[in-house]
């Protein structure tokens, strides 16, 4: 524990009737940071925010605000600042009335409370639209009214679940950088921002826990966790990394693929002869006709606007059936047809040793996961 | 519309309108000659007259349709106050208690009115709870009758807002009863109009379990309309429907107006 946290989660586990939910999951965020919850669907991480809101009450464990044990605190006591996916904007209320809510619940007087109305809605943009009703706004306008009332009562926390889910994806890129500008205007909140998408964890969070089924699995910062992912889902799950079975040539991180040696980060010193994987992201992949590179077969091309993202079954490297690795480049100038032989180039630098196994499950995924070990990493 | 070649419309047109003539017009338009005639022995009514009507507005008539008013409007605002109730604490109930509780209250609606009456007149005909021979037991009995429907069509809605309204409401510091006052319930208000439109439109036509426990003095308009053609007064009763009938159109429509005026410029204080 450290004096300046804002949030500290201590082994909460939350279970409903037989299934559990959330396990054993610690975290602590200091003030004035934020930590994105990432994973998919049905890893824990929506629960993990509404144990911390007081909307479910964790089965064990405890949950910390500035220090002080909450778990048994009503949601009315803990002067969070809560989004949800949908919004949830009073329907019945004007944009006004919905921001003003907290400060009403809070006996706050008229004329301050309307001044903060103010305030808050200058805060987002929205300063000629007080008189309206929810449902007279954009998907993007309710967002900005539901983060200034969270932001109205003066949270030192504030809870984001899914707040982009619902928009379409130019408003998406747009309010993520409207997110970003309001958390460097607002230093003194913890965020806890919880997400599927890994460009929102990446580009809002200063850390980021990866979750699957109901526990934390790996905690470090955004950067951290993309250049040297701990584990194989990390690696897929965040930036869709492919993973490579490789043989640790020496104990700096050099590594055979096949017949080609790579220099990868490795997490620590490594021991020769080991089997690892190697995560590799597609951008870094290159693939030519011919030349130096893994032989493989072009088996699957998809035009993605500003790049292609190519498919290549690269055979042998001791799996059954071969591996299938994403690259996406810029131009297939020179490239021959889908179901021809290409040569795979792998990075020089830039790719990692993964130590620690896991099912991946994204695009990255390599195929037949093989039992991998720590014994890789000395 | 399923049926799109212009030819095969008109049969479906015809058939709909031969059903809705024979089944819904025609009652109606036999009613109001009915209500107007001096006489009816032949095939149209012989003579126009208003007396039914007058007489049906007056005396005994116009204290039956007092009666009928004030015991919809009692049992209507009754079952949608306890109807939202139940709903409400049901929602947050355990699921055996919740599934069990709904099919209590679902149950008027699978029994006869009939047996309702009977069963109050049983049960509320000896001390302490001796209500029969006033006018709570009719009050009783409608409410009974048409909670259900009240409770059906809240609870509906309830399933269908999100609990992320009270949930945030919570977040900001509202107190229990302020997230049910200043969020819950508004959101539930055209819900619980429907329910109360719904309520008073059944409780102004129920005559089975009414004529089974009313006192001499809380007599509703449809006990006098059955009376009346009991006795071969057939003119008279055609009259007193026709203003039961308007009676309750009146009542549905200052009610979907208060509640329409309601939802769409808000609640806001």
């Amino acid at each position: 524990m450290t004096e300046s946290s804002a949030v500290q989660f201590d082994r909460v586990s939350v279970r409903y009737g037989q299934v559990t939910a959330l396990r054993d999951f610690s975290l602590d965020v200091a003030t004035g940071e934020t930590v994105a919850l990432l994973g998919p669907s049905g890893s824990g991480k929506s629960t993990a925010l509404k144990a911390l809101a007081g909307f479910v009450r964790p089965t064990s464990g405890r949950v910390l605000l500035a220090g002080q044990d909450v778990t048994g605190v009503p949601p009315h006591k803990r002067g969070l600042g809560v989004v949800v996916q949908q919004y949830a904007l009073f329907p019945h209320l004007t944009v006004a009335d919905n921001i003003g809510f907290g400060l009403r619940a809070r006996r706050m007087r008229r004329a301050e409370s309307a001044r903060r109305v103010e305030e808050m809605l200058e805060l987002v943009g929205m300063e000629r639209y007080g008189r309206r009703y929810p449902r007279e706004l954009s998907g993007g306008q309710q967002q900005r009214v539901a983060i200034a009332r969270a932001l109205a009562i003066r949270p030192p926390v504030l809870l984001l679940d899914e707040p982009l889910s619902a928009l379409d994806a130019q408003l998406r890129a747009d309010m993520l950088d409207e997110l970003r500008q309001l958390r460097d205007e607002l230093p003194d909140i913890a965020i806890l921002y919880v997400t599927h998408d890994q460009t929102e964890a990446l580009t809002l969070a200063h850390r980021i826990a990866v979750m699957r089924e109901a526990e934390l699995l790996d905690l470090d910062t955004a950067q951290g966790l993309y250049r040297q992912p701990p584990s194989e889902f990390t690696a897929a799950f965040l930036g869709g990394a492919n993973l490579l079975p490789a043989t640790v040539r020496d104990a700096n991180g050099t590594v055979d693929v096949g017949a080609v040696t790579v220099n990868a980060m490795a997490p620590g010193p490594l021991v020769p002869g080991a089997h690892v994987r190697l995560a590799v992201r597609p951008h870094t992949i290159g693939v030519r006709r011919d030349g130096p590179g893994l032989a493989a077969v072009l088996t699957g091309l998809q035009w993605r606007g500003a790049n292609y993202r190519l498919t290549c079954l690269i055979a042998g490297l001791d799996e059954p059936g071969g591996v299938s690795v994403h690259a996406d480049v810029p131009s297939v100038d020179g490239l021959p047809r889908v179901g021809s032989p290409v040569r795979v180039r792998l990075p020089e630098h830039g790719a990692a040793v993964v130590a620690r196994a896991g099912a991946a499950s994204t695009a990255g995924d390599a195929g037949e996961s093989s039992p991998q070990n720590l014994a890789g990493v000395a | 519309m399923l049926i799109w070649s212009r030819s095969a419309r008109w049969p479906i047109w015809a058939l709909f309108a031969a059903v809705f003539l024979v089944i819904v017009a025609a009652p109606l338009a036999v009613l109001v000659a009915a209500a107007l005639a001096t006489e009816w022995n032949d095939v149209l009514p012989g003579g126009f007259t208003v007396a039914h009507l007058g007489s049906a507005l007056t005396g005994e008539n116009q204290a039956s349709l007092l009666v009928s008013l004030q015991t919809a409007a009692v049992a209507g605002l009754a079952a949608v106050a306890v109807g939202t109730w139940a709903a409400l604490a049901l929602a947050a109930a355990p699921r055996w208690l919740r599934k069990g509780a709904d099919g209590l209250l679902h149950l008027p609606v699978a029994i006869p009115s009939v047996v309702v009456g009977l069963g109050l007149l049983v049960a509320y005909s000896r001390p302490p709870l001796l209500l029969n021979g006033t006018r709570w037991i009719v009050l009783i009995a409608h409410l009974v009758l048409v909670l259900s429907f009240s409770y059906a069509t809240v609870s509906s809605a309830l399933t269908r807002i999100d609990d992320s309204y009270a949930q945030v409401a919570a977040s900001l510091g509202a107190r229990p009863a302020l997230v049910l006052w200043r969020v819950r319930l508004p959101m539930l208000l055209p819900a619980m109009s429907a329910a109360a439109a719904l309520a008073v439109a059944l409780s102004m036509g129920e005559v089975g379990a009414t004529i089974m426990v009313y006192p001499p003095d809380w007599r509703t308009l449809p006990v006098t309309v059955f009376t009346l053609t009991d006795r071969g007064r057939t003119f008279d009763a055609a009259a007193a429907t026709l203003i039961l009938l308007g009676a309750t159109l009146v009542a549905l429509l200052i009610l979907g107006r208060v509640s329409r005026g309601r939802t769409t410029t808000g609640v806001s204080p």
